[in-house]
């Protein structure tokens, strides 16, 4: 139920959410064991600060902010690009690095040639940046196991997150380039920033401070 | 099969929507002529050469387009009335007094992405205020709105203020890095902004200040300080002061007021203020409007201008009064009634006529009749 000063933040479940978690608890925006991140609960509600967390996909934490579900999000900054979503991007947070990557397979041709196939979850993302060089390329949308499409023929290359690199070289991939680097956003929706703009205002102040 | 068929985002809207619906628009439109705005009707469909120019936020994904088989032009489906007015008022009134207030209402179209949770249609109701001073004309559209919302005893709105002559000069003031302050300023990312200006003289603190200057009186107050050393911004936020006194003066709640220092949609377009009322309940805005003095003169006739356009669809939606739906004065049922049904309208009731007894029930549990004769 969305109420007039009562702030509504989607979190990305996982890592990032966890980590966000941590920052609110440590400025003193919400109070310890408000979220359980073993419960299967999607909604936490800490009355005490007045603040609702709703736990959803990565993907989808923007849609929920634009529609203003929720006044304010986390979610990466290479998401956030991908959506192209209607949002203010208030701060960088500073964590849940990690790097968006073309990769290909090991002991191949790794030059980059017009028509080339490309597979990842960020089609948007892939397509500009081989445009970028110069390089028209067909991208397909998987959403999830990037690294088997180039070994079975599906497409030529990949772009997927990449954080330690392990994953693609158990694969028999390799890592061309980095495309993208990437950390978490505090991100708001734009009506709800001015309707409840007290409240959004000093969580950015205390996120903002050191 | 076409027994489902519809062009996607397309929307209908069911009987018991639709009162509560009819009963928005007529309020606003009582409201709207209360102020002496006389209606006009407009075409549906208008050519892509003319909105294109004189259209806020005109972008080919957004609009639904086609071909006037006799001309080969491009022709769209009405994205927006304002340019519609600004043509009428500037060809087909000349003959008319200044000032002169025009008003509309129907429905606009838009190209909108799948599966966003959007429809391509959007009902409205307008209204056009053309040649009158400025903060008298600015004031006008608040006060309309304001009433409009009193009326339908929609609680807790707020109203929005940007400035679009302050949010230029701030983008002058950033220099060669205009058109990056500008992205960053829209999507107000203050790590950003923090990034790009990082001296302490007093233009960049203030850039870098802009993002989170959004509030109420207060925040109006602490950005005139901030603004001091530049004419130019003072001189906005002055008239946002002069403004807010004068709206608190009027009656409004000042908890109401918002000053946006940062919005920065449409500065090719709007010349002045800009206004969204905005609600809790509801992500979009229930309303918009601001000043446009350049519009008009692409028609042939300058004049300073400015209006406010109400959403009906969205209004709706935090609308919260209590309607019986389908309420009808009277079920008559049998064709010995039926003359009875003509008197019964003549008198000035709604009447449902049935012929057949043993579809009563199932009506009367589908509709809420006040009466019943049989």
């Amino acid at each position: 139920m969305r109420t007039d000063d009562c702030i509504n933040v989607a979190l990305p479940k996982g890592r990032l959410a966890e980590d966000t978690i941590d920052l609110f608890l440590k400025k003193g925006i919400t109070r310890e064991g408000v979220v359980d991140f073993n419960s299967r609960m999607l909604t936490f509600h800490d009355e005490e600060n007045n603040i609702k967390f709703m736990m959803v996909r990565n993907m989808d934490v923007s849609t929920y902010v634009k529609h203003g579900a929720a006044d304010i999000g986390v979610v990466g900054k290479d998401i956030l690009l991908e959506s192209a979503a209607e949002v203010y991007e208030y701060l960088d947070l500073g964590f849940g690095y990690c790097r968006l990557c073309v990769a290909g397979v090991k002991d191949s041709d790794l030059s980059y040639r017009h028509d080339m196939v490309v597979a990842t979850k960020y089609p948007s993302l892939t397509k500009n940046f081989f445009a970028g060089k110069g390089v028209f390329v067909e991208t397909i949308k998987l959403y999830g196991s990037i690294e088997l499409s180039p070994i079975v023929g599906l497409s030529d290359f990949i772009v997927d997150l990449v954080s330690t690199g392990q994953t693609l070289k158990k694969n028999g991939l390799v890592e061309v380039e980095t495309m993208l680097e990437s950390t978490a956003r505090l991100i708001g929706n734009k009506s709800m920033a001015k309707v409840k703009y007290q409240r959004i205002r000093e969580i950015l102040e205390v996120v903002e401070s050191a | 099969m076409v027994r489902n068929m519809m062009p996607n985002s397309a929307g209908n809207i069911a009987p018991g929507r639709s009162v509560k619906m009819n009963r928005i628009e007529k309020t606003i439109k009582d409201v709207v002529k209360s102020y002496g705005y006389m209606d006009i009707f407009l075409p549906i469909y208008e050519y892509y050469d003319m909105l294109k120019d004189t259209m806020h936020n005109f972008r080919d994904e957004n609009i639904i387009r086609f071909i006037d088989r006799n001309t080969g032009k491009s022709l769209v489906l009405r994205p927006d009335f304002t340019p519609q007015v600004a043509r009428y008022f500037a060809n087909y009134m000349s003959d008319f007094p200044l000032p002169i207030r025009l008003s509309y209402n129907g429905r606009v179209f838009r190209n909108v992405d799948l599966d966003k949770g959007v429809k391509s249609e959007k009902l409205q109701v307008g209204a056009e205020l053309f040649g009158n001073s400025r903060l008298e004309a600015d004031t006008e559209m608040l006060l309309m709105a304001k009433r409009v919302f009193a009326k339908l005893d929609i609680d807790g709105c707020k109203y929005v203020f940007g400035h679009s002559s302050f949010t230029r000069r701030a983008l002058e003031l950033a220099g060669d890095c205009k058109d990056e302050y500008h992205k960053h300023l829209a999507a107000k990312n203050i790590t950003a902004i923090a990034e790009m200006f990082k001296g302490d003289n007093d233009p960049e603190k203030f850039l870098r200040h802009l993002p989170k200057a959004f509030g109420g009186i207060d925040t109006v107050r602490e950005l005139a300080e901030k603004c001091r050393f530049d004419s130019e911004l003072a001189e906005s936020v002055d008239y946002i002061v002069t403004l807010f006194k004068r709206l608190i003066a009027l009656g409004l709640d000042p908890k109401a007021l918002v000053f946006d220092a940062s919005e920065s949609a449409g500065l090719d377009y709007y010349t002045g203020i800009t206004l969204s009322v905005l609600h809790a309940k509801i992500g979009e805005s229930l309303a918009v409007g601001g000043r446009y003095d350049n519009l008009t003169e692409n028609f042939g006739r300058k004049a300073c201008a400015c209006g406010m356009v109400f959403y009906v669809e969205e209004i709706y939606s935090v609308d919260e009064s209590d309607i019986s739906l389908k309420e009808i004065d009277w079920l008559v049922v049998g064709s010995e009634n039926l003359c009875k049904c003509e008197e019964l309208r003549d008198k000035g009731f709604s009447v449902f006529y049935a012929e057949d007894e043993k579809a009563k029930a199932e009506l009367e549990s589908s509709y809420n009749f006040l009466n019943t004769l049989s």
